[in-house]
C-alpha cells in the first residue's frame, strides 16, 4: 500500500500518522508538502493533525485553498481513501469534501484527553477491522471540535448511516454528559457519500502502540493495509 | 502600469503623503500627465454568526459584562472584520469580486453571514 501525508505549514501530527503507518504497512508513506500540487498515484490520503496556517481566519480554512488540496478533492471524488484526521478534518469540511463546520468547543477550553467512542459504521476500509457498536478509547486534543450541520444534513448522515464515531460514556451510551465539545448528537467522526472520505476529532494515531498506553487506534491503521494492499 | 490601481497611464513611481495618508489610503501615483490620486476602493465586511449558531464566545463575554455591572444586555454576538484595499475602481466589479471572497473563502456559509460595503 502506497500512503501520502499531507503536510502544511503548522501540521505537527503528520509523523505520528508516518509512525502509525509504518508499524501496520512496514513501509513509510511519502511525506507530501502542502505547497507541491504534483501527488503522486497513492492509495491512502492523510490530512494529519495540528494547526495549519496557525489556523488564521478559520481552523483548516486557509490550508484547504493550499494546491495539494485541490488535488486531494480530485482524488477523492475518483474514490481515493482520505483520511482526515482533527485539524484534517476542519480541513475536509472546509474545502467541501465533508459536509458541516467544526466550531469552537462549547467550553470554550482546549480539550487534551482520552475520550471513549461508540464505532458506528464498520462497512468502510477505514473502520473494518472495528466491531459495530464497539466502544473504544481514543484521544481527542482540539480547540475546534464542536460539529455543527444544519438538521437536515445531520438527518440525512444519520439515515445513510454516515455517523462512524460518537462520543460515548464507557459502557457506550450516547449522551451529553460525555459530549466533550458540544458536538452535534455527539459526533466525532463522519463519512462522506461515497464513503471513502472519513473525517474525525480524535487521534487514532496517538494511540496506536502499546508503549503509548494503548492500541485502539492501530486497528485503524491496520484495516487501512488489509483493505488497500488487496486492493492493489 | 501602476502595480496598487492598474491604470496604464501610470509612469512608474507612486508616493505616499505623510503618515495619516497611509491609513486614508489617499495613494498619490504619477501618471504621464502629473501625479494624480490612487484610483481604487476600499471593502469592509462583517462576518457574523447566523441566527440559531450557538456563540460561546459571546455568551462568555456577556457573562463578563453583567459581572462588571453593565446591567440591560439582552445577547452578545462576536464576529469579524476584514478590510481590504482594491485595485479596482469600478464598484460592480469589486463587489462581485469580493461577494466571491467571502462566499469562497473569508465567511463560512455554513454559520457565517458577511455584508459588504465599498468606499469609493
Amino acid at each position: 500500500m502506497k500512503a501520502a501525508v499531507i503536510v502544511s505549514p503548522g501540521s505537527n501530527c503528520d509523523r505520528d500518522v508516518q509512525v502509525a503507518l509504518r508499524q501496520s504497512a512496514g513501509s513509510d508513506p511519502i511525506m507530501h508538502w502542502h505547497g507541491d500540487a504534483n501527488l503522486p498515484d497513492v492509495d491512502l490520503i492523510v490530512v494529519p493533525g495540528g494547526f495549519s496556517y496557525g489556523d488564521y481566519l478559520r481552523a483548516g480554512a486557509l490550508a484547504a485553498q493550499s494546491p495539494v488540496i485541490r488535488e486531494v478533492v480530485a482524488r477523492a471524488n475518483q474514490g481515493v481513501p482520505v483520511l482526515g484526521i482533527c485539524n484534517g478534518f476542519q480541513i475536509l469540511t472546509e474545502c467541501g469534501l465533508l459536509p458541516g463546520v467544526l466550531m469552537r468547543n462549547a467550553g470554550l477550553k482546549f480539550i487534551c484527553r482520552d475520550v471513549d467512542l461508540r464505532v458506528e459504521a464498520t462497512d468502510t476500509v477505514f473502520t473494518r477491522d472495528y466491531v459495530n457498536g464497539q466502544i473504544i478509547r481514543i484521544p481527542v486534543a482540539h480547540n475546534e471540535g464542536n460539529y455543527f450541520a444544519d438538521d437536515d444534513t445531520l438527518n440525512r448522515l444519520d439515515g445513510e448511516d454516515r455517523v462512524a464515531f460518537r462520543y460515548c460514556s464507557p459502557e457506550g451510551a450516547v449522551t451529553a454528559a460525555d459530549n466533550p465539545n458540544g458536538a452535534a448528537r455527539n459526533i466525532a467522526g463522519i463519512l462522506n457519500e461515497g464513503r471513502n472520505v472519513l473525517g474525525m476529532m480524535p487521534h487514532p494515531e496517538r494511540l496506536a502502540d502499546a508503549m503509548l498506553g494503548g492500541t485502539d487506534g492501530r486497528p485503524m491503521f491496520d484495516g487501512l493495509v488489509e483493505a488497500l494492499a488487496t486492493a492493489a | 502600469m501602476c502595480k496598487i490601481c492598474t491604470n496604464r497611464d501610470f509612469r512608474g513611481y507612486s508616493r505616499i503623503y505623510g503618515p495619516n495618508d497611509v491609513f486614508n489610503h489617499r495613494i498619490r501615483v504619477r501618471f504621464a500627465h502629473g501625479w494624480g490620486n490612487h484610483q481604487g476602493m476600499k471593502a469592509r465586511i462583517h462576518i457574523t454568526l447566523k441566527n440559531g449558531v450557538l456563540d460561546p464566545q459571546g455568551k462568555a463575554t456577556e457573562h463578563a459584562l453583567s459581572g462588571l455591572g453593565f446591567g440591560g444586555i439582552n445577547d452578545v454576538r462576536q464576529g469579524k472584520y476584514i478590510e481590504l484595499d482594491l485595485a479596482e475602481s469600478d464598484p460592480a466589479k469589486a463587489r462581485a469580486s469580493v461577494e466571491a471572497m467571502c462566499a469562497k473563502l473569508l465567511a463560512n456559509t455554513v454559520i457565517e453571514n458577511y455584508e459588504i460595503d465599498l468606499d469609493e
